[in-house]
């Protein structure tokens, strides 16, 4: 045998060696590479990941919902409490528009438009001015109902203001006329109203209309701040009541959706001349 | 930018809150004097250098106490003028417990403790009773020559900003 031939030999019966007894170990290693690349794949691919996981979550998922009472409901009615405790003031604002609504809808309304009804049927039917309105559509050929119409004076929002309580800062303002100082109006009533409150010693009661001759102030009191509406013509329960809820609209759809500024004037002015001017253009 | 704040002067009757107001808004005062029934209302506008103040000014009937002024007329001020009467040392003996009391009820609101009447003294006299005084005041005024009227709103309106 050749020395180069003498070398190899015994590499060649060591290499035969380790294939006999590493065989099973290599096959094992050769396996386990291909998992790893396969499962690295995996989730470097988002595909393929998200078909592994997607089922689990699922099944989390509808585990939660399921069981969502028992397991946040302690915690969630905490949160709840502690919100409304500590923004009180924001949660009676958000509330009393739909709560007040709702009263006001099913009692309030219902009760004095009854009682409308059957005090206009007495006066119609037995009043001494519904004969003089006969006799006069008789003698001049017009209809009875026009001759009414046109006695009735209609009533008419001629302004509205948002004041901020105690401060009597105006929020917004809304006029059909040029009328004085807008800012002193708001201070003047905020101090009426305090007056009427100091001086009947009514704490939890407030002033709710204001009349001079042929004008009428309603006011709405919120939480936070109250609303004055200037009518001219007569007043009755029907338009108030409608006023009544224009205001509560207002309140639930635009004040109470917008963030407070904090001492700025007027800033309410714009959304009610919009608000307004579409509803009584 | 224009941010309205609500203003109350306060003082026993008589030390020329309403004359403070009047000059303050109308820059006029009269000799006559005439008694505030309630509250009175004036406005005016400040013009600092970053906004507009409009200042709603509640010229409140005078009382020895601030205690005896209707609730409703204090809460929501966002600054006070405690007006004292130079001339008359009743409109001051009890400065100290008044303003303690005003903080207490209206926290972090400013108050400026103003003497007013200035221009019926001489330098000295005034001197001799603002040292007397049981708090330091913020300014001396007088509403009848106007001397540190605007200015004293001026600083309020700035401390109220």
């Amino acid at each position: 045998m050749k020395p180069a031939e003498e070398a190899i030999e015994p590499e060649k019966t060591f290499k035969y060696l380790r294939q006999l007894l590493l065989e099973d170990e290599q096959r094992e290693h050769e396996q386990l590479t291909r998992q790893v690349v396969e499962l690295r794949e995996d989730f470097n691919t988002r595909q393929r990941l998200q078909k592994k996981i997607d089922p689990i979550i699922d099944d989390k998922l509808s585990y939660v919902r399921e069981h969502f009472p028992e397991l946040f409901g302690s915690v969630l009615t905490q949160a709840i409490k502690r919100q409304i405790q500590e923004s009180r003031g924001e949660v009676i604002d958000a509330l009393y528009p739909i709560i007040g609504k709702l009263i006001k809808k099913y009692i309030v309304v219902e009760l004095n438009v009854l009682s409308e009804k059957i005090d206009q049927q007495l006066d119609q039917a037995f009043s001494w001015d519904m004969w003089q309105h006969r006799l006069k559509a008789w003698v001049t050929g017009q209809s009875l109902g026009k001759e009414i119409i046109t006695q009735a004076i209609e009533p008419t929002v001629q302004e509205i203001f948002i004041v901020e309580q105690h401060s009597s800062v105006l929020l917004g303002s809304y006029s059909r006329q040029n009328i004085m100082d807008r800012d002193m109006i708001a201070g003047m009533l905020t101090a009426l109203q305090g007056f009427a409150k100091e001086a009947f010693a009514k704490e939890h009661q407030d002033l709710q209309t204001i009349e001079y001759e042929t004008y009428k102030i309603l006011l709405k009191n919120f939480h936070t701040f109250y609303v004055a509406v200037t009518v001219s013509g007569i007043v009755n329960e029907k338009f108030k009541q409608e006023t009544d809820d224009l205001i509560l609209d207002f309140v639930h759809e635009v004040v109470n959706t917008r963030p407070t500024a904090q001492g700025e004037a007027d800033y309410l002015s714009e959304p009610l001349r919009l608000y307004f001017s579409q509803i009584s253009p | 930018m224009t941010i309205s704040k609500k203003v109350i002067l306060l003082g026993h009757y008589g030390v020329g809150k309403s004359s403070l107001t009047r000059q303050f808004v109308h820059h006029k005062f009269s000799e006559q004097y005439s008694t505030t029934i309630g509250v009175n209302i004036e406005k005016k506008k400040v013009s600092l250098p970053d906004c507009d103040v409009s200042m709603i000014v509640w010229d409140i009937a005078g009382e020895s106490s601030h205690q005896k002024v209707p609730q409703s007329y204090k809460l929501g001020a966002h600054g006070i003028i405690y007006v004292v009467d130079l001339t008359r040392p009743n409109t001051y003996e009890d400065l100290a417990t008044e303003i303690a009391s005003l903080q207490k009820y209206l926290p972090n609101v400013p108050i400026l403790v103003i003497g007013n009447k200035k221009d019926l003294f001489t330098e000295k006299e005034r001197s001799d009773i603002v040292n007397q005084l049981p708090l330091s005041l913020f300014a001396l005024s007088s509403a009848k020559t106007g001397e540190n009227v605007d200015a004293i709103f001026t600083e309020l309106a700035k401390k109220m900003v």
